[in-house]
């Protein structure tokens, strides 16, 4: 009960950190300068006539207040989001694209579903591999080998995630070895098999990026933690009961190292999001990051806050997530009152 | 270590170069980069007979927003997908500046009666409305009346044509422009005046009726925003034109089949275009798109300053390089005259006619063209550009650079040096003002620091304020807090372009828009003269028109061009480049091209 009265708690807080959310985004959309409007107006301009076959064609600045009122967009901020929570909550309807006019859902779902995939796809190798070393090297303190291994985990955790990116692609072009695009040429439904092998080629170097930014900080976390536990006097106990290594370090050091792991990987999945906006577009996957930075350019304020609220929720949501799981595995947490 | 001490020394050591050197070296290296590219404008060749098959692979930056025509007038992307499913009823022949026929043939006629004039269209006998199951639709001058009238001439759609429909009377009010259909391929379009480019003023795309009218009736403007949306299924969406969309993969790629049904054949009696497919990735990373073409993974790209050395100079892959003439466009100067700022020294400074002479006679476009385009441009001098039916070379801006005319006139508004050098008005101020400009590229920094660095040599101080593109387009459109800016339109090759720019009640008439009545002399001269040109149909008195109109705006300075770059292009040498030309009219032709092989 009082892990279901905590969870109903984080669910509610959960809530109002979204509210509070997207008024803040409805009012840095409305502190940026100009709105969808005005991006209308000077890509006519800047675009110039078409090749001399059709006459001039500019709005008027009626036309342009017209179109401004039409969408809303000569009201306060505030009263734009009560009425986009009103039509969310009460009709159930995400809007749709102030410049497309397609539903929002339809916009956001397969681009969503992909950077899901790819930043679990992230999240998993970055997992077992930053245990597996991080463990691994545990058991090297003071070697030769951890020293290298430190070393190359520091390198990686500080360079630079954009810079390994482009630093890939051009392995890639110079090579041949690897697509320079993230996702296959053709649709899933074409050929599900090859797309399937496809994927896993086109996206390996983005993930690598993905994987090698990550991995070192992880990495170097999880050895942390191993080595404080193993300094614990229970481990000396155990040692001195004549358990051996094997159980001292995977059934009693290493099951406390998953506390910090758990409650950092909701933050890792973040990072994963935020990160992946750069590989999106470098690499031309078909993501969220991608869709959302079009829409902030665009100043598409409805594609903005949908996206900004998924990628929050989904967050929010992997952070109680980790809570729960903290409870489970951990029998020294628990939640509520004593 | 000694190998790499004399690497460092040796890099430390720059050998000077004097002036006469550089411009031997920039002249070779100029002349290097255009002896390997190809100089291939259409002059109004036809197009030779091509093979049928293969596809094209070409990539955009950005998803399209809609397959709507609407909702495409807000979005270059976008229109430029839509209308390779539309065709327009006339095509301009820039070479002859004529239009000819295109899915519609046009006769006009004038009615000496009462001095309106007629556009009789007559469409073609097989248009269609097809889609991809091999459905079609006849077309009629019904959806032409349709979208005429219901669709751009309805205010509540706001359609960027809506303007277009209406002419200005002698008497100064403004009448529309009417359309009537005659029979099911004909339909004329009323002027009640006589207007210099009739066929300019009605030449136009459209949509099926059967789709919108509907759209229109069930679901009003909404309705007919939200038809033919991202999410509608390919195979709904009829085309007219040469492609019909097969297939589109948001953030991916959209794939387009050759429309059979398409009317437009070749001497051969094929019907064009060749190619069975276009597929075009959507790829939002330009370095992205470079490496793509070098792979051969796409089969064209459009070269900026940034990839022109890697491109030309070190090419590796198999791909031709065309060159234009120089851009229609250039970046321009202007200066805040907008009385809201009148208590600000600058404003009166700004206002004045010799000033901003004189800031004419500061544009180093030698300079400019040496040093920001490495010699691959030519001087912005004109208002119209050549392929204006009304330019003439003739007209030219007079204030050329001369920092001692500019200071001559800078004195006959009382402006002169200090004994520090620095330039004062008459009240003593110091000259001193903002140059706004937007990070849109290199080319357009670099102008910025020429143009400084030059005001700077006669004691004037201009601060390069860099900002984004969206507080540039908010300072222009509303907030006008801005004093001088470095700013770029798009080209445009008619006399009556920039109707919102021009004219002084435009909102773009950057300086002072929205004028209710001229504010000055010479603003409501150019009014006057941009209304007479549009309707004068005398060839003889329109050239004096506008010939005046560019020797008053070219005299006044509202706006000093600088510099028009050179285009570049590269296409894939799988593709037969015989039907294919690259000017900066047309851009990148390639309707009428086909795969080799």
């Amino acid at each position: 009960m009082p892990l279901i009265s905590y969870i109903a708690g984080r669910f509610a807080t959960m809530a109002a950190i979204l509210f509070v959310l997207g008024f803040a985004i409805f009012g840095l959309m409305e502190l940026a300068p100009g709105d969808i409007v005005d991006q209308v107006v000077m890509q006519q301009v800047f675009s110039g006539a078409d090749a001399g076959t059709k006459a001039d064609r500019t709005l008027t600045a009626e036309q342009i207040e017209a179109t401004r009122a039409s969408l809303g967009l000569d009201k306060p901020f505030y009263a734009q989001y009560f009425r986009w929570l009103k039509r969310v909550f009460v009709n159930h309807d995400l809007g749709t694209s102030l410049v497309s006019r397609a539903p929002v859902l339809f916009l956001i779902g397969t681009r969503l579903a992909n950077s899901i995939l790819l930043n679990l796809i992230s999240l998993v190798f970055i997992t077992i591999f930053s245990f597996a070393l991080g463990v691994f090297f545990s058991s090297k303190v003071g070697t030769r080998t951890d020293l290298v291994a430190t070393f190359a985990a520091l390198t990686l955790h500080a360079f630079p995630g954009i810079l390994l990116l482009i630093l890939l692609q051009l392995f890639a072009s110079v090579s041949g070895l690897f697509p320079v695009t993230g996702y296959p040429d053709f649709p899933f439904a074409e050929a599900p098999i090859k797309f399937t092998f496809s994927y896993a080629h086109h996206v390996f170097l983005p993930l690598l990026s993905a994987f090698l930014v990550e991995v070192g900080g992880t990495m170097r976390m999880i050895r942390a933690t191993m080595l404080d536990q193993l300094g614990q006097p229970y481990v000396t106990s155990l040692r001195a009961r004549g358990i051996g290594e094997f159980r001292v370090y995977f059934n009693h050091a290493f099951r406390n190292t998953l506390n910090p792991y758990i409650t950092g990987s909701a933050n890792l999945l973040a990072g994963l999001f935020s990160g992946s906006l750069v590989l999106e577009i470098i690499f031309a996957y078909p993501g969220i990051g991608r869709l959302m930075y079009e829409a902030v350019m665009q100043e598409d304020v409805n594609l903005v806050l949908a996206n900004i609220m998924f990628i929050s929720f989904l967050v929010l949501l992997g952070m109680v997530l980790a809570d729960i799981a903290l409870a489970l595995v951990d029998p020294r947490i628990r939640y509520g009152k004593e | 270590m000694a190998a790499a001490l004399v690497s460092i020394t040796g890099c430390a050591r720059t050998e000077e170069v004097s002036r006469e050197e550089f411009e031997k070296l920039y002249l070779t290296g100029k002349s290097e980069i255009l002896s390997k590219t190809v100089s291939k404008p259409w002059k109004g060749e036809e197009y030779l007979p091509g093979k049928l098959g293969g596809t094209w692979y070409a990539s955009i930056t950005e998803d399209p927003k809609s397959f709507n025509l609407l909702v495409s007038e807000r979005d270059s992307v976008t229109a430029t997908l839509v209308e390779y499913m539309c065709d327009p009823l006339l095509d301009y022949d820039y070479a002859r500046r004529a239009f000819k026929p295109n899915c519609a043939t046009g006769k006009i006629s004038v009615n000496a009666k009462d001095g309106s004039m007629d556009v009789e269209y007559t469409l073609r006998d097989d248009l269609y409305w097809s889609f991809l199951d091999g459905r079609r639709v006849k077309v009629t001058s019904d959806d032409v009346v349709f979208w005429y009238d219901e669709i751009q001439g309805d205010p509540a759609f706001s359609s960027s044509a809506y303007n277009g429909q209406f002419v200005r009377l002698d008497d100064g009010t403004e009448a529309r422009v009417t359309i009537r259909k005659i029979d099911d391929l004909r339909f004329s379009f009323h002027f009640p005046t006589v207007q210099s480019e009739p066929f300019l003023a009605t030449n136009m795309v459209f949509g099926p009726r059967f789709a919108y009218e509907k759209a229109k009736r069930e679901g009003g403007v909404q309705g007919v925003l939200g038809l033919y949306g991202v999410d509608t299924k390919p195979a709904d969406i009829p085309s007219m034109g040469m492609w019909r969309l097969k297939e589109y993969s948001q953030g991916q790629r959209l794939v387009y089949a050759r429309n059979q049904d398409y009317w437009k054949k070749d001497l051969a009696a094929i019907s064009i275009p060749y190619f069975e497919q276009k597929v075009i990735q959507i790829v939002p990373d330009r370095n992205t798109q470079l490496l793509l073409f070098k792979q051969g993974k796409i089969d064209s790209f459009t070269i900026t300053s940034e990839n022109l050395d890697d491109l030309v100079n070190k090419k590796s892959g198999d791909y031709t390089v065309f060159v234009n003439d120089g851009s229609l466009s250039s970046y321009f100067w202007t200066f805040n005259q907008n009385p809201k700022h009148s208590a600000e020294p600058n404003y009166n400074w700004f206002t004045k006619k010799e000033f901003r002479q004189a800031m004419s006679c500061l544009v180093n476009r030698d300079r400019m063209i040496e040093q920001v385009y490495r010699g691959l441009g030519v001087p912005a001098l004109t208002l119209f550009s050549e392929p204006n039916p009304f330019y003439n070379p003739k007209i030219t801006n007079k204030y050329l650079f001369d920092r001692d005319r500019a200071l001559s006139l800078l004195e006959s508004i009382g402006m002169r040096r200090d004994a520090e050098g620095t330039m004062r008005d008459s009240s003593g101020n110091e000259v001193k003002f903002d140059l706004v400009t937007y990070s849109d590229s290199v080319e357009m920094s670099d102008t910025a620091m020429i143009l400084s660095d030059e005001c700077k040599k006669i004691g004037i101080t201009l601060n390069v304020r860099t900002l984004d593109f969206q507080k540039v387009v908010e300072e222009l459109t509303s907030t006008y807090n801005w004093e001088s800016m470095l700013i770029l339109f798009g080209g445009n090759i008619w006399p009556s372009g920039g109707s919102n720019v021009w004219p002084s009640s435009g909102n773009l008439h950057m300086w002072n828009p929205l004028q209710k009545k001229p504010a000055t002399e010479w603003e409501a001269r150019v009014d006057v003269l941009y209304g007479e040109g549009q309707k004068t149909v005398d060839k003889a008195k329109a050239w004096k028109i506008w010939d005046e109109y560019q020797e008053l705006i070219l005299e006044q300075c509202p706006i000093i061009y600088t510099v028009r770059p050179y285009g570049f292009s590269a296409i894939s040498n799988r593709m037969d480049l015989s039907n294919v030309y690259f000017d900066n009219i047309g851009g990148l032709a390639t309707d009428h091209a086909w795969v080799r092989e």
